[in-house]
């Protein structure tokens, strides 16, 4: 078996991307489309008094312009039903389609305008006649909790959503006789996902009753459903394909109203119709991660180990939950990560603000619980006067502990078990490439300079290949191409690459003699999408199993074909082969064997097709462990902070693809590093966003990143054939919390914590001042 | 975004296209590289119902000459900024044009914007207005009443506004080469490189032995237009330098200027870079 897995092998995605003949959603053109532009509140909290929409129809161009009534006259409906979601949504929590007589964030959709042309519709959308009465505006979480506080819709009974206690061990007596307890205040605010692409929905009415829609997502399946039940049509009746996504990063991952709204109004007008969203829609309609105001205490020994950990975190939802909300539970169960913490003891609250609704972006609440862990552990350190890797030492979970079983249960009700991984082996390694026992020496000598440099690192697991299931068939065409059909979602990510190189591997291919087809709901009617960093790990080993089962079939056939003994059979070069001869047939000729001829009978014990169908499926996470060390450099005239070195060590089982798992890395630590430095969207009092473009809402470009040094440990996990970890997310999740370390030891003179994210020069400028106020740094 | 529909015109004369933009409220624009126009019609921030292309008015619109002293340069409002930046005599008589080019947008950008559309367009925020401010540069402008020249600082009236007469177009921006000189201009950005300045300081320094002779310091971004800092050129001119000294003449920027709050900074924050990249620059350029 010529080894594919492990190879850094040339993603079959890239000549299509290199010769701009990649197909994404704005370059299909069906025959006779419309366009679609969308009218959008213009306020954060307000009652709509009048929508008179007589001129905008009137519009040479015009088709038609849809509104909250044409749609409930139509569908019998006005919200869109929870996603995603095993329960239905019970309390009134889900955004309308389209919104009629109410708004509850700036940007939300409320009619629709159909032209030939979209700039005819956009016209159109001028056009339309709007008045508002303001409501009161909820702009803060913490705002929103006191039950004297104005509603953030007038419908709801309350702002608070849900109310969660995460807690295991005996919390009072872990503080109740505590050599140390420590207590942070934190305030973490992560913006938007901004794929490259944005979003944007085809659909397309046919005849015979049946539709088509198109939609840049991470979830074409959850979005079949979603059509499915507003537009009550049979699973068959509706294909959802998704062309070449341009970055997903959370964004797509939920069904929005758009993509429900275009497929009902389609099948209003029988007319094709479509939609891409603009970059200002994005920032105003895209969820984000948004603020969690952290309070946290945690109790140590004398010696720095952990003996409890309590606290409370108030989550910012926005005006709605496009889908379960799960983001805060992620950021409550990871805060321990890869340390031994005997009791926890974590209140969650959710609240409804007057903002887009919030969900997932890349770590998906995993980076927040992190940053709030190990800022507790530099705290400890400080205090205790220890250094602050050893204190860390003490507690992470050693490797003779492992499977470490944490007595949390995820999602799917399973326990939380660390699988695999040595994470002191692994903290000891980053520290080592990065220097840091002779770091104090380096850092006086810079101060006599009048430098101020400083490294920081941080820890994080993360669990990986989130379950249930996820599909894939595998077959041998008569070609001798293979083809993968799976319900895993491509989306930039390189996904069909390694997809093909699992397959190649067990049938003796070279990965280009593979073709993935992700996203189409005709190709995979079973399949559940790109989160969770999963893909790898489930529709990967849900490859694997089925081109075993293919390679096994192969060899079944070839040794009637060339009265052989199946042990003495080999694939090899598109050939199963007598091994030590040259007797041989390709696949390509089991294949057509395999497809019958008529009247013929099939080889005894063999069925039609040289394909199989697996669904690999999975309780559990598979963790993945980091550790990253950042050094920086303090300009502490101009508060401004440049990044020196960043060392990365991410354990992420085998790496099928160590060039995809390297981009991803590299992809993940540039997301962690705009949510430490530069990303913020930021809103005023009256709920307007006031970063709208890329001009005012900074994403780090190439000179504000340092070289990345990245180290791998290749720990196989266990509780999968394939030994793989997810890597999608692993890079972001340590990086606020090493980066923030480090300024903050550069800057000790001063005397200065850091309890936020992120950290803009202005925030800095006046933690300095304040110190040199306080006439800090002492001579 | 969509964008009206407009009419685009190529007048082979100026008594064409001052016809052409005699249309009321605006509604007629010129175009240098169209760069501003096209993001502000975009944005639906104006919305003309015909651009007037100024690429063939006439042959003043175009070139860089040097005198034949030496003794400047004159430049024609549709050079665009890669012409500039690849001039080699240009580069040669007044490096900081290049070095402020280094940082300006991208090559897609300066391969179709022009100095003329680059002045006009008086956004506080632009990188080479206070450079030829900081070079005692002058503009010629011409209009359907005549022609007149004048200092570019006198150009900028406040945000996106200019001392131009309606019907006026920048026709040449002349650039004295004075010897001796030692230029710089400091961009500086808060947070990604790709912003929008902070605060922008172009600055000359003529220097006699450890003394100033004579300097030019204009400040940029912070204010509505750029602005002469005469209150921190008086602490320097004719004056040894010293630390002690370019600490004084940033206190007296800082203060001399009133400096708005905006996402790139507080006033606070703003007026304590002005200071402290004033002093590094000037320190820097003695050296
Ligand atoms: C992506 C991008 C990045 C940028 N980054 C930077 C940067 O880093 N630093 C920076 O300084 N700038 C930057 N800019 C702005 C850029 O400098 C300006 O857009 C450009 O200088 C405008 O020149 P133009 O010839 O394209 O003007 P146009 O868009 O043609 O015109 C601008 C204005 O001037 C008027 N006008 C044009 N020519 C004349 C004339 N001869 N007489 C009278 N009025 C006239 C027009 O009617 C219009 O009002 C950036 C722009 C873009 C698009």
């Amino acid at each position: 078996m010529a080894r594919q897995i492990g190879l850094s092998v040339e993603r079959l995605e890239d000549p299509a991307l290199l010769r701009g003949q990649m197909k994404y959603l704005d370059d299909l053109e069906l025959p006779g489309q419309l366009h679609v532009a969308f009218l959008r509140s213009e306020h954060a909290h307000a009652r709509i008094t009048r929508l008179d929409v007589t001129r905008a129809r009137a519009l040479p161009g015009v088709h038609a312009v849809i509104t909250m009534e044409d749609m409930e006259r139509a569908l019998g409906r006005v919200r869109m039903p929870l996603s995603a979601s095993p329960t239905k949504a019970t309390a009134a929590i889900t955004p309308y389609i389209l919104s009629g007589t109410e708004v509850a964030f700036v940007g939300e959709a409320i009619a629709m305008a159909i032209a030939g042309s979209r700039h005819i519709a956009e016209d159109a959308v001028d056009l339309m006649e709007i008045e508002y009465a303001p409501l009161p505006v909820i702009m803060s979480a913490k705002d929103a909790v006191p039950d004297t506080a104005p509603r953030v819709r007038t419908e709801a009974s309350s702002n608070v959503f849900n109310r969660m206690h995460v807690n295991y061990g005996d919390i009072d007596a872990a503080f109740a006789d505590a050599p140390h307890v420590f207590q942070e205040d934190m305030l973490q605010h992560r913006g938007c996902g901004h794929p490259m692409e944005t979003r944007g929905v085809i659909a397309e009415p046919r005849m015979d009753g049946t539709m088509n829609v198109w939609s840049s997502t991470q979830m074409p399946h959850d979005i079949h459903q979603g059509i499915l039940e507003v537009l009550g049509l049979e699973d068959d009746a509706l294909r959802v394909i998704t062309p070449e996504v341009g970055g997903g990063f959370g964004p797509k991952y939920c069904a929005y109203p758009e993509e429900l709204a275009i497929p009902a109004a389609a099948r209003m007008l029988g007319r094709t119709l479509k939609w891409v969203e603009d970059r200002r829609e994005h920032c105003l309609t895209a969820v984000q991660e948004r603020d969690q105001f952290w309070s946290l205490e945690i109790a140590v020994e004398a010696d720095g180990r952990i003996r409890g950990l309590r606290g409370s975190l108030i989550h910012d939802q926005g005006a709605y939950a496009l889908k379960a909300v799960n983001l805060p539970y992620n950021s409550a169960t990871a805060v321990p990560g890869p340390y031994m913490v005997p009791a926890l003891d974590m209140r969650v609250i959710i609240t409804f603000t007057n903002k887009v609704p919030a969900s997932s972006v890349r770590g998906a609440g995993y980076p927040q619980a992190a940053f709030a862990m190990e800022r507790l552990m530099d705290l400890v350190a400080q205090r205790l006067g220890l250094d602050r890797a050893e204190v860390r030492r003490r507690n992470l979970v050693p490797p003779e502990k492992m499977p470490y079983t944490k007595p949390l249960k995820a999602r799917s009700g399973a326990p939380v078990t660390y699988d695999s991984g040595d994470y002191i082996a692994s903290q000891k390694e980053a520290l080592e490439a990065a220097g840091w026992d002779g770091f104090a020496d380096r850092q006086l000598e810079a101060r006599k300079q009048g430098r101020y440099i400083g490294i920081g690192l941080a820890n994080a697991v993360k669990g990986t290949g989130r379950g249930p299931f996820e599909s894939g068939t595998v077959r041998v065409n008569p070609s001798g191409q293979v083809s993968i059909f799976t319900g895993a979602a491509a989306m930039g990510q390189g996904i069909k690459t390694t997809l093909a190189q699992i397959c190649a591997e067990q049938l003796g291919l070279t990965a280009d003699k593979v073709t993935v087809i992700c996203g189409d709901t005709v190709a995979a009617p079973l399949g559940l999408g790109g989160f969770a960093s999963r893909q790898l790990v489930t529709a990967g080993n849900t490859v694997l199993l089925a081109a075993t089962e293919v390679a096994q079939k192969a060899k079944k056939l070839a040794s009637h074909m060339l009265e052989a003994d199946i042990e003495d059979l080999e694939l090899l070069d598109g050939k199963v082969r007598v091994k030590g001869s040259d007797v041989s047939v390709t696949l390509a000729e089991l294949a057509r064997v395999l497809r019958g001829s008529p009247g013929y009978a099939f080889p005894p014990g063999l069925d039609p097709s040289l394909q199989s169908d697996a669904k690999w499926q999975t309780e559990a996470l598979t963790y993945s462990n980091t550790t990253h060390v950042a050094e920086v450099e303090v300009d502490v005239d101009l508060a401004q902070v440049k990044i020196l070195r960043y060392i990365a060590l991410q354990d992420v089982g085998v790496r099928v693809n160590p060039m995809i798992v390297e981009g991803q890395i590299r992809g993940g630590i540039a997301h962690g590093i705009g949510n430490a430095l530069f990303e913020q969207m930021i809103y005023d009092d009256e709920g307007q966003p006031l970063t709208t473009t890329f001009a005012d809402y900074l994403l780090p470009t190439a000179p504000e990143l340092p070289r990345f040094e990245t180290l791998y440990r290749d720990t196989p996990s266990p509780i999968n054939p394939l030994g793989a970890k997810g890597v999608g997310e692993v890079g972001t999740i340590p990086v606020t919390a090493a980066i923030i370390s480090a300024i903050e030891d550069a800057l000790a003179p001063f005397d200065i914590r850091i309890q936020q994210t992120p950290v803009l020069p202005e925030t800095l400028f006046h933690l300095i001042s304040t110190a040199r106020a306080r006439g800090l740094p002492r001579p | 975004m969509a964008m009206a529909d407009l009419d685009i015109h190529e007048p082979g004369d100026l008594a064409e296209a001052f016809c052409l933009l005699r249309a009321p409220d605006g509604a007629a624009r010129p175009m240098g590289g169209g760069t501003a126009l096209m993001l502000m019609m975009k944005a639906q921030l104006f919305k003309p119902s015909a651009l007037v292309s100024l690429a063939k008015v006439d042959p003043r619109f175009h070139g860089v000459e040097l005198s034949a002293d030496g003794a400047s340069f004159s430049i024609g409002a549709m050079t665009t900024f890669a012409e500039l930046e690849h001039h080699a005599d240009l580069c040669a008589r007044l490096p900081v044009i290049a070095q402020t080019m280094v940082t300006l947008a991208n090559p897609r950008v300066r391969n179709v914007a022009t100095i003329g559309g680059n002045l006009a367009h008086a956004d506080p925020h632009l990188d080479l207005p206070p450079v030829w401010a900081s070079l005692d540069a002058e503009v010629s402008v011409i209009g359907p009443q005549g022609e007149r020249r004048f200092p570019v600082i006198e150009l900028f009236a406040g945000y996106y506004e200019t001392t131009l007469q309606p019907g006026e177009l920048i026709m040449r921006l002349h650039a004295p080469v004075q010897q001796g000189w030692r230029r710089r201009y400091v961009k500086v950005t808060t947070r990604s490189a790709h912003d929008w300045p902070a605060i922008g300081i172009a600055i000359g320094l003529k220097m006699q032995g450890a003394r100033c002779e004579d300097l030019r310091l204009i400040l940029s971004a912070a204010t509505d237009r750029p602005t002469r800092l005469v209150a921190a050129e008086a602490v320097v001119r004719g004056q040894a330098i010293t630390d002690d000294l370019l600490a004084a003449a940033g206190k007296a920027a800082a203060s001399e200027v009133h400096i708005e709050t905006d996402s790139r900074g507080s006033s606070d924050y703003k007026a304590h870079l002005l200071s402290v990249h004033l002093k590094r620059a000037l320190h820097d350029l003695c050296e």
